[in-house]
């Protein structure tokens, strides 16, 4: 008797995630498959026939230095995206959770690129490079400011870093904010009468409450990472020569101006591949580091 | 236990609803694609990807609309129109009648080769094109695109400046030189280049410099893809890509920083005397300065014999399966009458591609003469498309002056690339 009710039950559960289950795989799984079929053939993305050339185009890639070169810079902007970001949010959010004036205001401050479009941060951040950098060159005198950042292959990568952390840290602060006054005050209390320093106490109460939140802006900040392509599109285009090309500004550009379209699905099949497995790698090292709550 | 069941059930009445609510969206679309609309006429779609000439479009369309009452075109006009001219033709459903760039244009070439494009052949519209442009707009003997008007590359430069300085436009190569040098000791900026947007660079060098110094591009290219010579091997490229690189210390400075936009800006604005670009940017540095006076010259080769690199810049092409086949056509062949056209390069400040209609470009007068005098050479050879990609993507190492590249490892790199798809060139322009 009681038997039957829970499978009864199951099933009714079933059906109810049955609409889900159906956007997801009309929205996701049929499309991956079609990809991964297009990854094997030459279709240049606008032609009616293509042909069937079996793993070439993932061999190719493989020998191909362009795809090396963007892979490289993927990683080396996701790690300090990342780094940059936890430690920046981290100290934004302590300052605007103390008993500071206006703390209302510089809440809202803070919060402000967030509610921009990307194209007008694109613009803005375009002009300010232009115009504003030689002009501080010009007044300090230093080399660095000589001349825009976004026109020097060595300096794009960091030009565009900065506009990505000014508008991405902004919903990290509000999480850790709202992460911060979840932890209890008396713990504060007694380890000031155990005469803990305020870094003891940073370390050992505030850090270990935050993990949950930090996990989550950690995993969200390597996966935009890898495949940034939004704030580079509105601001390089993976210029100059190249040295700004992430893969997902490759995959873009084969598929959508070079009629390479298999060979950029395939492209998008190893960038997938890399992003679930770096995924995994990130969330298995955080959990571990979770103290129970 | 009861209010969860409650909640679930209302939860997934919501999701149910949301998915039937989608199905009903996407079938309404599927309606007003459908060529007889509402209001039982036929409706077709008309796509510009040139952004300038949308407000001439308008024009040309609310009078086609107006002139019958059978059919009712409208403009669609997108950012980054390429990309999604490319996925729609991707998907089968590529736009009834679409605005392309000219023969030189990759693209155009690739979705002519595709099979993308209705035969046009046999148009009324096609006997008024001018006929030295004849031959060239055809492919493989056959009619896919109507050509509308023409561009062409030069100097513009500011005609207020010149004349407080004293300064004469220059008619050979040394006096460009020496005039940059002059301006540079008055304390002005001779030249803007806006080499963020590399495909300005490469127009640059291949029509600017190249193309005036040249003429046609089609022998020199079929002499690569036969193997008789090279990228590297050719006198004149390499001089004429060493011209870019020395004329860039007449520049701004920090030229990879500055884009497109901002440069015409800055020109309207009088940041700086000349500025290589092609016509079409005139109206929107008139729209950045209405009152600027503007003179534009063809950039001068070595002997002062120079020529005008022109293209054509815009054709109307009728998508293969436009299900309107007949009643596209006959927007095509009002768009292509002769006052339309003649309507048409008054706003656009360009060279009509159609008999009888007068170029009517004041700011470009030395041009328009020059082209007149019979000193226009038509590009309408395009290179295969790998090898414009490797152009525009690495063109900005030549003229980084550390960590880039020289113009023979440049050069030499374009013929490797030339010489792998020399089959699917000489396919297209072979005899």
């Amino acid at each position: 008797m009681k038997k039957t009710k829970l499978v009864q039950r199951n099933q009714v559960l079933f059906l109810f995630t049955l609409p889900i289950l159906i956007m997801y795989c009309v929205f996701f799984i049929v499309p991956l498959l079609m990809g991964m079929k297009n990854s094997f053939t030459d279709w240049s993305g606008t032609s009616a026939d293509y042909n069937f050339i079996g793993i070439t185009n993932y061999i190719k890639i493989f020998q191909d230095e362009r795809f090396r070169n963007a892979l490289v810079f993927n990683f080396k902007y996701t790690f300090l995206l990342t780094v940059a970001t936890v430690v920046i949010s981290l100290i934004v959010a302590v300052v605007l959770n103390q008993k500071i004036k206006a703390r209302g205001f510089f809440r809202s401050i803070y919060f402000l690129p967030a509610i921009l479009s990307l194209v007008t941060v694109g613009l803005i951040w375009n002009e300010l490079f232009y115009r504003m950098i030689p002009a501080i060159g010009e007044a300090t005198g230093w080399s660095l400011f000589q001349s825009s950042w976004l026109g020097s292959p060595k300096l794009a990568m960091y030009a565009i870093l900065i506009v990505n952390l000014w508008q991405g840290c902004a919903t990290p602060i509000v999480l850790l904010i709202a992460g911060l006054q979840s932890v209890p005050v008396d713990l504060y209390e007694a380890a000031s009468i155990d005469g803990a320093t305020a870094w003891e106490k940073f370390k050992c109460i505030t850090i270990p409450y935050l993990i949950p939140v930090l996990n989550m802006v950690i995993v969200t900040c390597v996966k935009g990472g890898l495949t940034t392509f939004d704030y580079i599109k509105a601001m390089t285009d993976g210029g100059p020569m190249q040295s700004t090309e992430s893969v997902g500004i490759l995959i873009y550009n084969h598929a959508m101006q070079e009629g390479k379209f298999g060979y950029s699905v395939a492209e998008s099949m190893i960038l997938f591949v890399i992003i679930a497995l770096v995924s995994i790698v990130t969330m298995r090292m955080s959990n571990s580091r979770k103290v129970g709550d | 236990m009861r209010a969860k069941k409650v909640t679930a059930l209302l939860i997934s009445a919501v999701l149910a609803t949301g998915l039937l609510a989608g199905c009903g969206s996407s079938g309404e679309g599927q309606g007003g694609e459908s060529a007889e609309g509402s209001s039982g006429k036929i409706e077709l779609e008309f796509f510009t990807q040139k952004r300038e000439a949308a407000d001439t479009f308008d024009k040309i369309i609310a009078e086609f609309n107006a002139s019958q009452d059978e059919i009712v075109v409208t403009q669609n006009i997108v950012p980054d129109s390429t990309s999604v001219l490319m996925s729609r033709a991707a998907t089968g459903d590529l736009p009834d009648i679409i605005q392309m760039g000219g023969m030189q244009d990759s693209n155009t070439m690739q979705f002519m080769k595709e099979g993308h494009f209705l035969d046009l052949t046999g148009m009324e519209c096609l006997n008024q094109v001018v006929d030295n442009y004849q031959e060239a707009i055809k492919f493989k003997g056959k009619n896919y695109v109507v050509p509308i008007s023409a561009n062409f590359s030069g100097v513009y430069y500011n005609k207020d400046k010149f004349e407080e300085k004293g300064y004469t436009v220059p008619k050979t190569y040394d006096e460009l030189i020496a005039l940059a040098q002059k301006m540079q000791a008055d304390g002005e900026t001779p030249f803007l280049f806006p080499d963020k947007d590399s495909w300005t660079l490469v127009q640059c060098w291949e029509d600017n410099i190249d193309g005036s110094a040249r003429g046609d591009r089609k022998p020199v290219y079929m002499d690569i893809a036969n193997g008789a010579t090279t990228f590297q091997d050719d006198a004149l490229f390499v001089e004429t890509l060493q011209k870019v690189i020395d004329i860039r210390q007449y520049g701004q400075g920090d030229t990879l920083a500055l884009g497109y936009d901002q440069a015409i800006s800055d020109f309207a604005t009088g940041k700086s005397c000349m500025f290589m670009q092609g016509i079409w940017a005139l109206p929107s540095i008139k729209k950045a300065n209405p009152e600027m006076n503007i003179g534009m010259f063809s950039f001068p080769s070595n002997s002062g014999d120079t020529k005008v690199s022109m293209g054509i810049d815009v054709n109307l092409a009728i998508s293969a399966k436009c299900a309107n086949a007949d009643a596209a056509k006959k927007f095509v062949e009002f768009a292509a009458s002769k006052e339309m056209v003649q309507l048409y390069v008054d706003n656009d400040y360009s060279l009509p591609c159609m008999k009888d209609v007068a170029a009517n470009i004041p700011d470009a007068q030395e041009i328009v003469d020059l082209v007149e005098g019979g000193k226009g050479a038509l590009q309408a050879t395009a290179l295969p498309k790998a090898v414009s990609d490797e152009r525009q993507n690495t063109i900005q190492k030549v003229i980084v002056p550390e960590g880039g590249e020289d113009v023979n490892s440049f050069l030499t790199k374009l013929s490797e690339v030339f010489s792998e798809n020399k089959d699917e060139f000489l396919e297209l322009y072979g005899e």
